[in-house]
Formats: C-alpha cells, sequence, structure tokens
C-alpha cells in the first residue's frame, strides 16, 4: 500500500452536547487513488470533509495529512471545494484566478483559464451575474487548477447539468496523479461510479464499509449503486 | 502573506469607501462658502441664516462618512471569516494569526484614513473663511508648557494614543463580532449587542481603575521630588503615558482574545 495522504484517527466530532456526528471513525486513503465517500443525508460525510479541510474544530481524535498532524500549514496540500458557493459575488472570475495564483504556488492559471474556455465561461464575468450552476463550475475549475496532494470535493456535480458533469469528471480523471488523492463525496452515485478507485459508506457517525470499486463490483456482482441501495435502505 | 493579505482586505473596502471620502471632501465647498457667508453677516439681523443648514448638512455627511467606514470595516471582517466566505479565508496557506492582524491593519487603516479626509475637509472650509478664529489658551497654562519644551513630547503622545485608540477600539469591536459568530449560539445579534455593551462597561472600569492606580502611582512619583506640585509639563506627560500604557495593554489583551477564538473555537458549519 502506498504512502497515506490522509489518516484520521478516532475523530469525533459534535456539534451540540447529544449524539455525535462522527463517532470514533477511522478512516485511511491511500495517495493516487480517486475516492467515494458515500451515505445518506446527515452521516457526516461534509463535516467528515470540513473536519480535514481545517474549517471545523473535532472535538477528539487526529487528522494526519500526508503523515503530519494538520495543521495551518496543511493548507497549501489540500484543495477543498465546499458544497456551496463561497466566493464574494462582486468578484469576478479573472480576479478570483489572481487571487488564487497570488495565495497557492501550485495553482496552475493557465490551466484554470483553458478549462474556463472549454466550459464556455467568460473570464471577464462578475460572479453576481452568473448561475448557481455556473458559479459551481468556477469554483471546480479553480480547485482542479491546482497541484494539491489532496483534493476534497464536497457534491462537486450536484449543481450541473449532465454534460457539465461528464467534463467534470473527466477533469478530475484527468487531475490523476500518482501523488495524490481525490475525495468526493456526491448522492450522484451512479454518475461518479466509473471515475471512483475505491469507496467508503458512512453511517451512524463510522466508516461501515470501505473498498476497492472493482474488487467489490467482482466479488458481489453488483455496482456501487446497487450495493448502496442496499446497505441504506430505508 | 500579511501583505498580500492586506492587499486584499483594502482593496474590498476601498470601491465603498471613496464614495463617502468624495462626497465629504465636495461637501467641503458648500460648507465653506457657508462659514464665509456666515463670518462676513456677523451681527447683520436682517440676513437670514441658510449657513447653519449647509453646515448642519457637512455635519451629518461627515457623520454618515464615519459610520459608512465602520460598516465597511466591520461587514468585511464578519464576511470574510464567519459567512460562507470563511470557507475560503480558512483555507487558505495562511496563518489565522496573520489574517487576523491583516484585517485590525485594514480597519486601523481604513478609520485613520477617513479622520484625515474629514481633517482635509475642515481646512478647505477653513481656507475659504476671510481670517480663522481662534481660543486662547491661557498663558499660566501655555508658558511652562512651552517653555519646557514639553509640547513635542505632547505632540508624539497625542499621535501614539490616536493611534494606539484606533487599534483598541477596532479590537473591541473585532472582538464583539468572534463572539457573537462563534460562540453564541441563539439570538446571535441580540446577544452580540448585549456583550458589546457589557464589554463596553466592562473595559471603561477596568480603565478608570488602571488609570486611578496609575495616577497614585504618577502623584507619589511627582511627591518625591521637591519641586514637582510646579512641574505641570511632566505631570501632564506621565498622565498622557499612562494612558496609553492602559490602552495599549487592553488592546493587545482584545487582540489575543479573538486570535485565540478564532483559532481553537471556529467552526463554519
Amino acid at each position: 500500500m502506498s504512502t497515506p495522504v490522509l489518516e484520521c484517527e478516532r475523530l469525533t466530532k459534535s456539534y451540540r452536547a447529544g449524539t455525535p456526528v462522527l463517532n470514533e471513525l477511522d478512516l485511511t486513503i491511500p495517495s493516487g487513488k480517486i475516492f467515494g465517500l458515500l451515505g445518506p443525508n446527515g452521516c457526516g460525510k461534509s463535516t467528515l470533509i470540513k473536519l480535514i479541510a481545517g474549517i471545523l474544530m473535532p472535538n477528539s481524535g487526529g487528522i494526519k495529512i500526508c503523515s503530519e498532524y494538520r495543521s495551518e500549514s496543511s493548507n497549501a496540500l489540500i484543495s477543498y471545494l465546499p458544497e456551496r458557493p463561497y466566493f464574494s459575488s462582486r468578484m469576478k472570475v479573472n480576479e478570483l484566478l489572481d487571487y488564487f495564483e497570488d495565495f497557492y504556488e501550485d495553482f496552475d492559471k493557465l490551466l484554470a483559464y483553458n478549462m474556463l474556455r472549454d466550459l464556455k465561461i467568460e473570464p471577464l464575468a462578475q460572479l453576481k451575474t452568473l448561475s448557481k450552476g455556473t458559479k459551481e463550475k468556477v469554483q471546480l475549475v479553480l480547485v482542479m487548477a491546482r497541484r494539491a496532494k489532496l483534493y476534497l470535493l464536497d457534491e462537486p456535480i450536484g449543481g450541473v447539468d449532465p454534460a457539465a458533469r461528464e467534463y467534470i469528471l473527466n477533469t478530475i480523471i484527468g487531475n490523476y496523479n500518482p501523488e495524490a488523492s481525490v475525495i468526493i463525496t456526491t448522492h450522484l452515485i451512479t454518475d461518479i461510479e466509473p471515475a471512483l478507485d475505491e469507496f467508503a459508506f458512512m453511517g451512524g457517525g463510522k466508516i461501515i464499509m470501505q473498498g476497492n470499486c472493482d474488487e467489490v463490483r467482482e466479488r458481489t456482482g453488483k455496482s456501487l449503486d446497487m450495493l448502496f441501495k442496499e446497505v441504506f435502505r430505508c | 502573506m500579511l501583505k498580500k493579505c492586506l492587499r486584499y482586505d483594502l482593496k474590498s473596502v476601498f470601491p465603498y469607501w471613496i464614495f463617502g471620502a468624495i462626497a465629504m471632501l465636495l461637501m467641503s465647498i458648500p460648507g465653506g462658502l457657508a462659514l464665509r457667508s456666515q463670518q462676513l453677516h456677523t451681527g447683520d439681523t436682517d440676513h437670514f441664516p441658510w449657513e447653519i443648514f449647509v453646515i448642519m448638512l457637512v455635519y451629518f455627511v461627515g457623520i454618515a462618512f464615519l459610520i459608512l467606514t465602520e460598516i465597511l470595516i466591520y461587514v468585511r471582517y464578519y464576511k470574510h471569516f464567519f459567512s460562507d466566505e470563511g470557507y475560503l479565508t480558512f483555507t487558505l496557506p495562511v496563518k489565522r494569526r496573520t489574517l487576523f492582524t491583516a484585517k485590525v491593519f485594514n480597519g486601523v487603516i481604513w478609520n485613520a484614513l477617513t479622520v484625515l479626509v474629514i481633517l482635509v475637509s475642515v481646512i478647505i472650509m477653513f481656507c475659504f473663511m476671510p481670517s480663522i478664529p481662534s481660543d486662547t489658551v491661557p498663558p499660566e497654562v501655555t508658558e511652562p508648557i512651552i517653555s519646557a519644551g514639553w509640547i513635542f513630547a505632547y505632540i508624539l503622545e497625542a499621535l501614539a494614543l490616536i493611534i494606539i485608540s484606533a487599534f483598541s477600539s477596532v479590537l473591541s469591536m473585532y472582538l464583539i463580532i468572534t463572539i457573537g459568530a462563534t460562540i453564541v449560539r441563539k439570538n446571535k445579534v441580540i446577544v452580540t449587542i448585549g456583550i458589546a455593551y457589557g464589554a463596553s462597561i466592562v473595559t471603561s472600569i477596568l480603565s478608570y481603575i488602571l488609570v486611578f492606580i496609575g495616577m497614585l502611582y504618577v502623584a507619589s512619583a511627582i511627591a518625591l521630588f521637591p519641586e514637582a506640585p510646579s512641574n505641570l509639563g511632566l505631570l501632564i506627560f506621565l498622565i498622557i503615558a499612562l494612558v496609553i500604557a492602559v490602552s495599549f495593554t487592553i488592546a493587545v489583551a482584545l487582540g489575543l482574545i479573538s486570535i485565540r477564538i478564532i483559532e481553537r473555537k471556529l467552526n463554519l458549519a
């Protein structure tokens, strides 16, 4: 097994006194993988992603990024796409590109411009004039144009049209790099399944199943989508 | 990284602030004309005092400009740190301490520039007047101070006090916003206003106590010198220095508390 990009050790998080959203969760993700973090609503996928991204603080447990405990310097290794628009709407697309270039040494501006051109997004457009789906595409372009070690994509295709989904998935696969890993959370398992190398099902604040997608499909004779429906049947 | 953060912070306020600055500077022209007319018509009972309304208007524009600056600074602080924009701010490869420091400098710089613009406006207004009125301070107060050369020390102290007061004011508001956004869970606005009032009262009481204790020390120090009671210049200097030291201590404490909360308690749900 290659060096882990991410290690979560007995990670616990609760927002209020009561049932924790994450309950002593353990998870290890090796480098060079596209990893699907899957689970029903409210199972803690976004909370886990936010903890890894550093915008939530765990109640207990530890997170290691590239074998180092998570600190402010880990931000340089992580490229995070939240599930909601998070840029100031008065900025223009090209200003955002300048902003990313200023702060992230690993940002590839040329790649970002190429991706914007492919997605037919005008670089001089102000964010407030763009639709929600287009804003999400801009965010994804910025996040994927970095040469990070760990990409955290929270619902990256939820708000975009099917044609753009294909482009986005191809972009994610195209960015494949043996030293980096991509974690994707989504409900659109059928769309994302072909891109995934590994997956984990989350439930009750823990990882309840984890494995290699091809091996599981071969062993069970079922797609991930079918397996998900079976495990989380209401 | 501090320079980069500060540059983007300054850029985010400038497009809105500049309108207030231009309005303030433009208003100084009718304000100056009104002052000139008022001085020329002094004692003229038949003259309708329209100048009062113009001067009032200039005054209100000045107040609005100050409020606009405060709103811009504190709204930007809240939005960058505690709204959805925080998802970007706190995932940048920048230390939280650096992000906060940039915000503090941003607040102080815009406050200082606002005061400067208002000062320039007042100077412009006075330039329109045929003669500038001046109130005289009793010579028994000014002479010992000027002759002893304290006036330069006071100018330096006044500058230091203005700068530290600006830092203290910005830091106290940042702390209140930080507490309201991170620790308060229900009725955030009401509780935050309550915290603001409470913090203001506590800070005032603390300042009075510290200044009082300090003044006792100053008084005892002065008493050690035989010529001390007549040394008014030194006494004033020491009291101002004491106020500066207290303001500085409070400002540093406020800043450290905010940084600690942001580093340990921040949870962007």
